[in-house]
This record gives C-alpha cells, structure tokens and sequence, in this order.
C-alpha cells in the first residue's frame, strides 16, 4: 500500500482550495522525487504546477511512479475539515484514496480515484525581466485592495513596482519598493509592463495561508509566474496568462 | 493610458450641459432631457431619432416599447445592453412625437458630435433615416432611404473617430411592420458579426499556449 504523511493538514486544505477553484480533477503523480501536479484551467489562462519534494513529507512511501486520478473540488471539501494540530496522512490502494487526519482524535474519508489520464504539459520556457519577492500576505493584500476598483491589474517595473487598476469606478496604485521593505528581492533587468485578470490573480493569491512568501515574474506583455513556497519544502507554482487589449 | 476617471467626468459635465440646454424651443416642452446612457469607455453607440412620451417622463433613452426591442435584438444575440451607449440625434422629445426639425438638428447636433469624440466608440449603429442621413452626411456618403441603405456596413472618420457605421431601421417602425422587424432582426444578426470581428478579438484574452514553448 502507497501511504504518504504531512506534518501539517491545514497547508494542504489551503492547496487543494486553492486547486480546485482552477480544475475540478488532475492528476496526481509520485514517483521518487516527490508529489508533482501540473495542469491548465480550462480556459487555459492559468496554469498550477505544484511540487513537493519527498523531504517535505514525515512519510513517504512509493514504490515506481503512481498516478492519481483525483476529483479535486471534492477532495477539497474533505481537507477544508483539517483543523489546527492535524497531521494528514494518504493512503493510496487500487481505486481508492484513504484521507486521513490524526490529531485529537483519527478522522478517516474514503475518496474514489478517478481513471484519467495525466496531461503532458511540459515545462514552460519563458524569460521574465521582473523578479519581486514578497510577503505572500502583502501581495494578497494588495490584489484585495485592487479587486474593490476594477477586473484588471496592471504590474509596472522599474525603479518601484506599481500594481494598479482601474475603472469607471475610479483608479486605484499600490507603490512597492525594498527601501520600503515592501519587497524583499526586487530585480529588473528591463522596464515591463503588463496587464492581467484580477480575477485569476484573487484565486492565486488566497494560498498565502499556505506559504509565507511569493516570487512574482513578468515581462511586458507576456504571462506572469508566482511561485509560492511552502514551510519545510516545496512551492506552488502559478501562471497566469497577459491580457493584451 | 487613458484615464477613465476624465473620461466619464467630461461626459457626466457634458450630460449636464444638456439637462439645462435651451438652444432649441424644445426645452419648453420637455419634462425632462435625454442625454444618453451607457459607458462612457463604450465600443458600441447606438443613436436612434429623439426622446418619445416615456423617454421624456424618465429622462432615460429607449426605454418604452421601441426600447424593449431594442434591448431583446441585443441580448438575444448576446450583447448586453449595459455595455452599449445609446442616445438620440435629439436630446429632447418633439412635442406629439413629430419629426425632427432642420433647426432642432442644427441646435443639438454637437451635444452628439462631443459623446461621439469623449466615447470614440468602434462601432456607430444608426436607427432609422434620421440618425443615418446626420451620421452618413458627416462623413460625406450620400443616404438616399434606409430600404437602400439598411444592413450597410461603412467605415469611415467621424470628427476624428474612425468607426464603423452600421446602419438598421429604427426599432419603433420594425413595431407597427412585421416585414421590418424580420429585416431589423437579420440587420441585428449582422451586427453581431460585425462586433465579433472588430471588437472581441481587441479584447482577446490570450491563453498561455500562446507564449510557451514558443520562445
């Protein structure tokens, strides 16, 4: 039997929250480095690409590569009932998945797995000119602020960062800078700017409960990459396509 | 980038102006003016003839009979009407519905030609001979009647906006003659073609297969 535990259950209710607002199913593959999942929304505007290394969990035991037909939104519901304390443990046999929580006491949800099959989609070759490292919590304070004024947000990059949207509503900018302390790493190889939904950006940014910080990277006009790390290992990797009006 | 802040102030100013307009006698006998409504970043203007009984009492463009239909050939072919700008050539109701007078044209006619410079719509849809034969006039295309001149697509520079004309019959007449309705309808479906080529694909929302693994 394949069974993995992870210290936290909670870490995953934020990643499977997140997930299943992108695709309803994926597919799950763990193989000897770790668990990997990587998909597109059905738009293909977005794309998730998740990775956590064999050392992120307490308990890994795979044999070979096994893939996992999962139906995520269901499986959401299932770890949205993590609480605090809860150490998640999944076990894997034929057609079914065994989600268990072991805290207080040992809560144990039997999910059906899905046959279908993995997307080969390969890793995306994009150059980024922008380089802003933050606080996960910051950026998601900010896409917050700005889904009050409009639908798109702009990132502009040169000597600052300027997250800014607009409409009849009104206009609405937020002025980043290390000097600040704002940003933790900023590099700008070429002034960009780039537009995007902020729709796409409010259901990315809603995983800062399970990583502490976010790298985002963009160019003009070209889509943009946050990568979320998650404590003890791994990250969460989101693109997101431009809208070029 | 533009701002829409500007924008829309410079046509709620403009919209102000013509709630207090008394060039024309017109201002004598309304209850209230039509400026218009609609975005004031809107791709799409509609300009029908002039404010009829209800438009007067509400202050508010095509929003009788005429105005349902009008809402119905939009929606139905998926355009929502609260994306569109729509006003009249007239911005005050002609007592007893008349026609339009020359001078009354004259007098309001830059309240037009100032939301068609603040909005630069794409795509210009006159109803009716009216608002065609002022449209088409200003861009120097002779209109002869709208049996000839319906369903025709002109592009062309409207005091500095190139746009696209669509010219269809005005809806109240499409009300009282089944055959103009049916041509109304085919005209709507049309213009849906039209604003598919011209305006979503501006507005086109790329997927990312469109920048990986092509770089």
């Amino acid at each position: 039997m394949s069974r993995v535990s992870f210290f936290d259950a909670r870490t995953w209710h934020h990643i499977i929250g997140v997930s299943s607002k992108i695709v309803e199913q994926g597919v799950f593959v763990l193989d000897d480095d770790g668990l990997k999942f990587r998909s597109m929304d059905p738009s293909h505007v977005m794309m998730i690409d998740l990775m956590l290394p064999r050392e992120a969990f307490d308990e890994y035991n795979i044999d070979g590569t096994i893939t996992l037909g999962i139906n995520l939104q269901e499986l959401s519901k299932i770890t949205k009932r993590a609480v605090k304390g809860d150490k998640l443990i999944l076990e894997f046999e034929r057609e079914l998945m065994k989600v268990i929580f072991e805290g207080k006491s040992t809560r144990i949800f039997t999910l059906p797995l899905l046959d279908l099959a993995a997307e080969r989609i390969p890793e995306p070759k994009l150059k980024f000119n922008v380089t802003a490292r933050m606080l996960s919590d910051t950026f998601e304070e900010i896409i917050k602020d700005l889904e009050v004024i409009g639908d798109i947000v702009r990132f502009e990059a040169d000597n600052g960062l300027s997250i800014k949207s607009w409409s009849e509503l009104g206009e609405g900018e937020i002025i980043l800078s290390p000097a600040t302390g704002a940003i933790i790493d900023y590099d700008v190889s070429e002034k960009s700017a780039a537009n995007y939904s902020i729709e796409y950006l409010r259901q990315i940014s809603a995983i800062s409960r399970a990583a502490d910080v976010v790298t985002l990277k963009f160019s003009t006009n070209m889509p943009c990459r946050l990568d979320y790390e998650i404590p003890n290992g791994g990250r969460v990797t989101f693109f997101v396509a431009p809208r070029i009006e | 980038m533009d701002s829409q802040v500007d924008v829309k102030r410079e046509l709620e100013k403009l919209h102000e102006a013509i709630k207090n307009c008394k060039k024309c006698n017109l201002y004598k006998s309304r209850k209230n003016s039509v400026p218009g409504e609609g975005p004031a970043n809107a791709k799409i203007m509609i300009i029908g003839e002039a404010p009829g009984e209800k438009e007067d009492e509400m202050g508010r463009p095509f929003v009788g009979a005429a105005g349902k239909l009008l809402t119905n050939l939009l929606e139905e072919r998926g355009l929502k009407r609260s994306q569109v700008f729509i006003t009249n050539i007239l911005k005050c109701r002609p007592p007893g519905n008349r026609d339009p007078a020359p001078q009354e044209v004259e007098a309001c006619k830059d309240y037009l030609i100032k939301q068609i410079k603040i909005i630069k719509p794409k795509i210009i849809v006159t109803l009716g001979r009216h608002a065609t034969s002022f449209i088409l006039n200003s861009i120097g295309v002779g209109f002869k009647s709208m049996r000839k001149s319906h369903g025709r697509i002109i592009k062309g520079d409207l005091y500095g906006v190139p746009v696209i004309i669509f010219v269809t019959y005005h809806p109240a007449a499409a009300l009282y003659n089944p055959r103009l309705k049916k041509n109304l309808e085919a005209d709507f479906d049309i213009l849906k073609k039209v604003v598919d080529e011209n305006i979503k694909q501006v507005s086109k929302r790329r997927t990312l297969e469109d920048f990986f693994y092509n770089i």
